[in-house]
């Protein structure tokens, strides 16, 4: 009933190299300077407990999180806060961020662990330890880990989705961390299963990452893990996504109106069960990642953990940009990461990739819609671009609602097949907001 | 490297960059493409009729061709607009019309349709991606009414009713190749195949529309070919005969595939096909066989938005509300 199906739509994406062993992670060089946003997350902003002048060390908790939505800040160097002023973000927008110099010396303030071994902790005390450590999604969803390690109870989770994909082709930083720290992965997987109290674990990996596969059945053996199911996938894209996952991995549809806790599934990336893994066995809390640093323009691919706060800047210079022809800087994988301006903005938690482009994509113009139809035979969500784009350019937002305009989740790849390159998925987010401003009108 | 709020000035080796809204990447396939393969796929059958037909086909090829291309350019002048690669789709409009004509239709005839096609039927509905029927068959059904005499007993399609079974039979092997009666697209059905098959696997055209197209013009005509034994010889020649002549062909292998005019929704793809097939076999039985598949093409090219909106599918998630 569970079974294994095929993902048949989505896109396979042929323009980086082919995927294999991803290569080994390399520390990058401790920042002079990092920039710590307070909005890193999906929710509201974390409130700032240092001020000008305070001196901190790497690990210590600069930013509180007292709303249920918000997460917690560290200091992912020692050194002195030098400002608590707006600073650039990935999103575009200036966001307040906490500005600390660094002295060079990398001091580490005590982290305090779970004070009994995670079998024998309750549910509360490894919620709040994960909470304290400002664990958010380290895929790109943001969610603050505490609040789906804490399912309602009347929302019983019966399968814990481990989403070891990642997701668009350049991108490697998940199965980087996978090779290196398998087995601690698969720990915070039990952990997560313990807190949720889910009853199974399945676990997707990209199938042509033989090596970490042979690593995983290896460890199956031994009895703690052997509980857990692997499943190898292929690499379409967005496979990844949490709804097309969860189909695809489980049969279970998530409907309009529905969370995965509908039905009883959670979704947690390897990237962040590490980070769960350090919170609640080491007490470490979120200060740095490991981000893919490639593109066209990169001279020298690479896996860099970085502290989190170092602007790119200093990435793409380790990577050995190359200067005279980027033309494109993209934080995220090059089908949903983010443009950016300014090469001081800072990496934040949810950042898997910084990718250089040497080329632009097409500007707006546009030919017409030949109604060739190949947007509706990749769409993931089985909606129909075309039409969606065409009721967002006649302001016809009813017919788009019907057509499932709300449903769309944003992966582009719409706009990757489209041969007339028109831009639908830009039309369909359109479309979206002009759909929520009217909801939040309506309901004033 | 790290800037502060007061360096504005980009030093020389930091370019300003470029933003955009994702996604950043896009497949290779264009429309121009598109257009460039469906001619090739078209080249197969115009070569058999050059063989075949020799200069005469060439004339009205070019007439053809020429007509439609000169109207594109001319209303693009006439707009103040450069016309960019459509006019390969003009080319293809007037291929594609001039393989429904039969040889003898006189050349300032095929230059009437050809500009009747681009103007009417195309450019005035708003140009590639608007035009709600195929203006090369709106074209064909414009000299049909206007000229009935070119066609009238000419063997074009083949003439008001079917041969008997016997001369069927003698023809088939021809309309494979050489067949000189009827229109220049049914010259040859290998020909006409072979390039859709190549337009198959370019991914330009679908499996859904030909496929159900033919094989419910065949499944028609063999349930009612009214010999009885269903799985005999006899029984068989006449579903292969209507399906291999007529131009039934290039209607559903090229015609009906257009992508302006053909549903999106996978289901309105299959009834679209139906759709033609069914009113195919009942204008060839009950009608006026000559241009029988033009007429139904048309006819299911009206219902396309309909189409579209009725069997539209579920989308993933979707909870469609029952009154």
């Amino acid at each position: 009933m569970f079974g294994w199906r095929k993902f048949r739509r989505g896109v396979i994406l042929s323009h980086y190299e082919p995927r294999g062993a991803p290569s080994a992670i390399t520390d990058a060089p401790l920042p002079a300077r990092v920039f710590i946003p307070l909005l890193q997350h999906r929710g509201l902003p974390a409130i700032p407990i240092v001020k000008y002048g305070d001196v901190v060390l790497r690990g210590q908790l600069i930013a509180e999180a007292p709303l249920p939505q918000s997460i917690t800040m560290h200091a992912p160097v020692s050194g002195t806060v030098s400002a608590v002023a707006p600073w650039r973000h990935p999103s575009g927008k200036k966001i307040t961020a906490i500005h600390i110099e660094s002295d060079g010396r990398d001091m580490q303030a005590d982290f305090l662990p779970l004070a009994k071994p995670w079998r024998e902790a309750a549910q509360g005390e490894i919620v709040q330890k994960v909470l304290q450590c400002g664990i958010a999604g380290m895929s790109g969803s943001g969610v603050p880990a505490h609040i789906k390690l804490a399912p309602p109870a009347d929302k019983p989770i019966d399968i814990l989705l481990v989403n070891g994909l990642d997701g668009q082709p350049p991108v490697q930083s998940a199965a980087a961390l996978q090779k290196l720290e398998t087995e601690n992965t698969l720990e915070g997987a039990l952990i997560v299963k313990k807190t949720v109290a889910a009853k199974r674990i399945i676990v997707a990996i990209d199938k042509t990452r033989t090596e970490i596969l042979k690593t995983i059945e290896a460890l199956r053996k031994d009895k703690r893990f052997a509980e857990i199911e692997v499943r190898p996938v292929s690499a379409a894209y967005p496979l990844g996504e949490e709804i097309t996952l969860i189909y695809a991995m489980t049969g279970r549809a998530v409907l309009t109106g529905q969370t995965p806790q509908d039905l009883g599934c959670v979704v947690f990336s390897t990237s962040t069960l590490l980070a769960i893994f350090n919170a609640v066995v080491k007490g470490q809390p979120l200060y740095d990642r490991v981000v893919t640093v490639a593109g066209p323009a990169i001279g020298r691919p690479a896996n860099l953990r970085v502290r989190i706060g170092t602007p790119v800047a200093e990435l793409l210079e380790i990577a050995a940009v190359n200067n005279g022809t980027v033309k494109k800087i993209i934080m995220g994988g090059p089908m949903t990461g983010l443009a950016i301006a300014e090469r001081d903005t800072p990496v934040i938690k949810t950042t898997t990739a910084v990718i250089a482009l040497d080329y632009t994509t097409p500007p707006l113009l546009e030919f017409d819609c030949i109604r060739c139809s190949a947007c509706f035979q990749v769409c993931p969500r089985r909606l129909a671009p075309t039409v969606l784009a065409h009721c967002v350019k006649n302001n016809d937002i009813d017919k788009a609602a019907e057509w499932g305009i709300a449903r769309c989740c944003a992966c582009g790849c719409c706009t990757y097949v489209c041969p007339s390159k028109i831009n639908l998925a830009h039309y369909i987010a359109l479309g979206n907001y002009h759909l929520q401003s009217v909801k939040q009108a309506g309901r004033q | 490297m790290t800037s502060g709020d007061e360096n504005l000035v980009p030093s020389p080796a930091e370019a300003l960059l470029h933003i955009s809204i994702a996604p950043h990447l896009r497949f290779k396939n264009n429309v121009p493409m598109i257009m460039v393969w469906t001619l090739g796929a078209l080249l197969p059958v115009t070569i058999a009729d050059l063989w075949i037909y020799g200069i005469r086909a060439l004339v009205l090829l070019l007439a053809g061709i020429g007509g439609a291309t000169a109207a594109q350019w001319g209303l693009a002048l006439v707009r103040r607009k450069k016309p960019v690669f459509r006019e390969l789709s003009a080319f293809i409009t007037g291929i594609l019309l001039v393989l429904t004509l039969p040889l003898s239709t006189p050349w300032w005839v095929v230059l009437t349709g050809s500009v009747f096609a681009i103007i009417i039927a195309k450019e005035a509905f708003g140009g590639l991606g608007h035009n709600f029927i195929n203006p090369a068959l709106a074209a064909r059904i414009f000299l049909q009414v206007s000229y009935p005499g070119i066609f009238a007993g000419n063997g074009a399609g083949f003439a008001d009713q079917a041969p008997p079974l016997a001369q069927m039979q003698d023809m088939l092997g021809g309309l494979l190749w050489g067949n000189t009666q009827g229109a220049l697209g049914s010259v040859s059905a290998l020909a006409v195949v072979a390039g859709a098959v190549v337009l198959w696997y370019k991914r330009i055209i679908g499996f859904k529309i030909p496929f159900s197209f033919i094989v419910t013009v065949f499944v028609l005509f063999w349930a009612t070919s009214g010999t009885g034994d269903y799985f005999s010889a006899d029984a068989l020649v006449v579903p292969c005969y209507q399906v291999l002549s007529g131009g039934l062909l290039i209607g559903a292998l090229f015609c009906a595939c257009d992508p302006v005019t053909s549903p999106i929704t996978p289901l309105g793809k299959v009834a679209f096909g139906i759709g033609c097939a069914a009113l195919t076999f009942a204008f060839r039985r009950w009608g006026n066989a000559e241009a029988s598949v033009w007429f139904a093409i048309i006819f299911m090219n009206c219902t396309t938005p309909l189409m579209d909106q009725i069997l539209r599918p579920r989308y993933f998630g979707e909870v469609r509300k029952r009154d």
